[in-house]
């Protein structure tokens, strides 16, 4: 890898101008939203085609070069951060949306096309690409494909492995293979749910078929604001408990909310001990009827105040005001740390007490703002990066947290993904068993771990030491 | 199995013969689990593709599981596990089959609280017992496969079968999020775990979705469950043709009705499950009294609607029991195919293979899930020979040349050897071949049942 050659012959497939090695230029691609920890790759390559990406693996493989995919670099726990992988093969010309069936309600794109285009492709008939992550604007379906993530949508619509119909790998040995298909019901082992949250360990994919879904005829979103996160959670509980399935169900803690109000001024009630963001969608009648059970769930768990988005334009902005919480965090501190964890939904309150028990123990500031109907909490510690012993007690109170999920029946992870960041906390979940099963799994398509080697798995000295926590993370 | 008087007959016959012969290998699974191996006739029962095993095993715990998997993989016998066995003829004839390894002992609901809407449970518990258990809680498992009475969750996951309902509710892999299975080496592995979002490690409980018995002993899952709608209205609108009936699918899918289901018949099919003669979309809506009623004038709102007709909820019920029970597996007299290809192409498709099969003088009942591109179709009581198997080639590559597939999940006794189950072939196949050494390296589960002979 380290000779001029191998530089010559990327350039000679993908054009010299689609070669990144000069220092500075690199420093973009040194680490993704987990910031913590940071390690430039020696070479970027930007293929346009899947061709090209072909023959970039295929001439990897021929020197033995590993490496490492990315999308738009908006993964939360270091997927595409290159470990002991000189190369990374970025997708972002790869951007085509290629064909889009409306009739069959499937669209073909490639990886690098951003998962904002796909539904903006296709809204003006009346369809939609379901999951939608916070970071959609920017983040690719290559990198949706490779986390099998979420967004504040999936309580009704699923995730990305509920519309991932069908991907074509490029495996490391260079060999192109579709998996899945345009139709339902393809015979054979589901491999496309193997690939589907595998963290680009497989290899790259370079194309894929979405499913797309109507979008709904009504909806409505409404805004309840209680005295406490009790109050609000048994508000959850009693929402689904009434045989609903909003299409999201957020909550947001009174620390968020004063930062969220201070950044975009949406007109939250400043009082209130938690809030909860609940949308509404289906056909015209149900949706209304749903409305005014959902109010009187509201009511009963001692909501203060139910608002309703007036018109599309509320709608947008109390949306945006959600998925950009966390830009609105550093108005709290200069530096904090979000954690990603899944709890059985009826485990909200007591893993929100222990969080807050967890804060107090540790004398931080923890602020909560997540997926209340899927019980994906996102807990973000407040702290000062300058304050070393506060660094130290974020990392404690995050594996604490983290670990609370687990003993409550849940998972360290519900859609930011193991990357870097979580391999050490895997064994809490997996037994040496489970791990070499999914280590034997990869070598299927990866055996010599060649493609986003270090990922997932814990080395076999034990947990990794995170020195700090990352320093910010939009979600 | 529509021959079950002369099958006891072969199965009495045989027994008598083969008890002291089977003994050997019933031995081996006797010293761990005692009076649990049975090799009487009831072993006939779960006779895979037309091979019955040696003798059947009913583990009454996960550790009885493991400890059997262990005799097999040290004594190199062969299982195929299994629950009740309604879909062990699909498949190839597995090329070595000493014992059936029956889950329905293992049938604990192990937990299910309706706030999560999650529900854990053992493999052996049938779909009928646990919607029965969720219903008290007014939540289900909204899979509705032909014989829910006795298909166990263990059987639904490995066959990946569903009905009409997949339109609105998807399939086992869209509601699986956790499932334990023994591997061959009798360890435990665990995929997914018990809530409802969760992307630690890989997803390896999608491998076994529709895995047929191949990769392991399911033992346990856990599903995302779903509220029961408060009222379920069925509705029928007859058509002059499948393809119009299918095509009509397409339009209510157009409109804001959001149907539970279409089903779209022909008119053999809508004779045999007693609805009509004529072929006819099938609507279900499910919801609220406003809703269903919103839905219904959506739907006679479409060019041609005003035919639709309401059925009383007693008929709709017995509507939806005969469709649901439309094609069931482990009928070695009919010749049943899973078809699917693109939603749009479907109508044509379902049309050509009617046509195709009338010209050749062959009765063919065609019931689709119109909405998801996948149909079934039944050629019966014709005497199984040349003209069922010359057909089913020629269903196999029109509907390949469309990029479809299509799977015989029925095989008339005589056609069994000689068709192809999956008719799957492509690169993706040697990358499954793999899998499975992974999970069961020396081909102990269900060898030569799946694609490819794997």
């Amino acid at each position: 890898m380290r000779d001029g050659g191998l530089k010559t012959a990327l350039a000679g497939i993908v054009g010299a101008d689609a070669v990144v090695e000069r220092a500075t230029e690199l420093r973009v691609y040194e680490c993704d939203g987990y910031t913590l920890e940071k390690s430039a790759p020696e070479i970027v390559v930007l293929p346009a085609t899947p061709e090209e990406v072909v023959a970039v693996v295929r001439l990897l493989h021929k020197h033995g070069v590993a490496f490492v995919p990315r999308g738009a670099g908006t993964g939360l726990s270091g997927g595409c951060l290159p470990i002991e992988a000189p190369v990374m093969i970025c997708t972002s010309r790869l951007h085509r949306i290629l064909e889009i069936d409306f009739a069959n309600r499937r669209v073909l794109v490639e990886t690098g096309v951003v998962n904002a285009w796909v539904t903006k492709a296709v809204e003006g008939r009346g369809l939609m690409y379901a999951p939608d992550p916070s970071s959609q604007p920017a983040c690719t379906i290559g990198g949706n494909v490779a986390e099998n993530s979420g967004g504040p949508h999936t309580l009704k619509y699923g995730v990305t492995t509920n519309h991932v119909m069908a991907v074509e790998l490029v495996v490391p040995d260079g060999r192109s293979v579709w998996f899945g298909g345009a139709m339902e019901d393809v015979p054979g082992y589901d491999l496309v749910g193997l690939i589907v949250g595998s963290e680009g360990t497989f290899g790259i994919v370079t194309r894929a078929v979405l499913r797309l879904v109507r979008q709904p005829d009504a909806w409505k979103t409404l805004l309840a604001a209680f005295a406490s996160v009790d109050d609000a959670s048994e508000a959850v509980s009693g929402i689904i408990g009434a045989g609903i399935i909003p299409a999201a169900l957020e909550m947001m803690d009174r620390l968020i909310v004063g930062a969220v109000e201070a950044a975009y001024h949406f007109g939250f009630p400043q009082d209130a001990g938690a809030v909860l963001i609940v949308e509404l969608d289906g056909p015209a009648v149900g949706v209304d009827e749903q409305v005014t059970r959902v109010k009187a769930v509201c009511e009963k768990s001692g909501a203060r105040e139910i608002r309703v988005a007036r018109d599309e334009r509320e709608r947008a902005l109390l949306w945006k005001s959600r998925k950009r919480a966390f830009g609105a965090v550093g108005r709290l501190a200069p530096n904090y740390c979000t954690q990603d964890g899944v709890v059985p939904r009826t485990k909200v309150p007591e893993i929100l007490r222990r969080i807050s028990a967890a804060g107090e123990r540790y004398g931080l500031r923890i602020a909560n703002v997540f997926h209340a109907g899927d019980g994906n909490i996102h807990p973000i510690i407040l702290y000062d990066e300058r304050d070393r012993d506060e660094v130290a007690r974020v990392i404690a109170a995050g594996r604490e947290i983290l670990e609370a999920c687990v003993a409550l029946g849940g998972s360290v992870t519900g859609e930011h993904g193991i990357g870097v960041e979580k391999m050490g906390q895997m064994p809490l979940l997996f037994s040496p068993f489970d791990l070499g099963v999914m280590q034997r799994l990869r070598a299927v398509f990866d055996p010599d771990q060649r493609c986003n080697p270090g990922k997932i798995f814990p080395t076999p000295g034990g947990c990794v030491e995170v020195g700090m926590p990352r320093r910010q993370a939009a979600m | 199995m529509k021959n079950v008087a002369s099958l006891g007959r072969r199965g009495n016959a045989d027994a008598v013969v083969s008890a002291e012969r089977d003994s050997p290998v019933a031995d081996q699974f006797r010293v761990v689990l005692g009076d649990a191996v049975h090799t009487g006739d009831e072993r006939w029962r779960y006779r895979c593709a037309g091979q019955a095993p040696r003798c059947a095993l009913f583990p009454g715990s996960v550790e009885e599981v493991s400890a059997a998997v262990r005799v097999a993989a040290e004594t190199d016998l062969a299982l195929v596990p299994c629950g009740n066995g309604t879909h062990l003829d699909v498949g190839f004839m597995p090329r070595r089959y000493d014992a059936a390894l029956a889950t329905r002992r293992l049938d604990r609901v192990l937990g299910h609280d309706a706030g999560d809407m999650t529900a854990t449970v053992e493999s052996g518990v049938t779909l009928a017992r646990l919607n029965a258990i969720l219903a008290e809680q007014g939540q289900w498992l909204p899979f509705d496969p032909p014989r829910a009475d006795e298909m166990t969750i263990g059987g639904l996951i490995a066959a990946d079968r569903n009905g009409p309902l997949r339109l609105a509710c998807g399939r086992v892999r869209d509601r699986l999020i956790g499932l334990r299975a023994v591997t061959a080496n009798g360890e435990v592995l665990r995929g997914g775990g018990r809530v409802v979002k969760n992307v630690a490690g890989y997803d390896v409980t999608k491998l076994f979705a529709g895995s047929f018995g191949t990769l392991g002993v399911i033992v346990e899952a856990t599903f995302k469950v779903a509220p029961r709608p408060q009222l379920e209205r069925l509705f029928l609108w007859p058509a002059s043709s499948i393809d119009e009936a299918t095509d009509r699918a397409a339009a209510v899918l157009g409109s804001p009705a959001a149907p539970a289901l279409l089903e779209s018949l022909n008119g053999a099919a809508a004779e045999a499950l007693a609805i009509g003669e004529e072929p006819v979309l099938v609507i279900g809506c499910a919801g609220s009294e406003a809703e269903v009623a919103a839905a219904e004038r959506c739907v006679r709102g479409l060019e041609g609607g005003q035919a639709l007709r309401a059925c009383t909820p007693e008929r709709g019920r017995a509507i939806l029991r005969a469709v649901r029970e439309f094609a069931p597996a482990n009928d070695d007299e009919r010749l049943i195919a899973r078809v699917s290809a693109l939603p749009a192409a479907l109508p044509a498709l379902l049309k050509r293979i009617e046509t195709e099969a009338i010209g050749r003088g062959l009765a063919v009942e065609i019931a689709a899930h119109a909405g998801t591109g996948v149909a079934w179709c039944v050629v019966g009581e014709t005497p199984a020979g040349l003209p069922v198997e010359l057909f089913a080639e020629w269903v196999r590559i029109h509907t390949r040349e469309l990029g479809g597939w299509i799977v015989f999940e029925g095989i008339p006794a005589a056609l069994r050897d000689r068709l192809d189950p999956w008719g799957f072939s492509g690169p993706a196949l040697s990358f499954m071949a793999e899998v499975k050494r992974v999970l069961d390296p020396r081909g102990i589960f269900s060898p030569g049942r799946f694609v490819g002979g794997i």
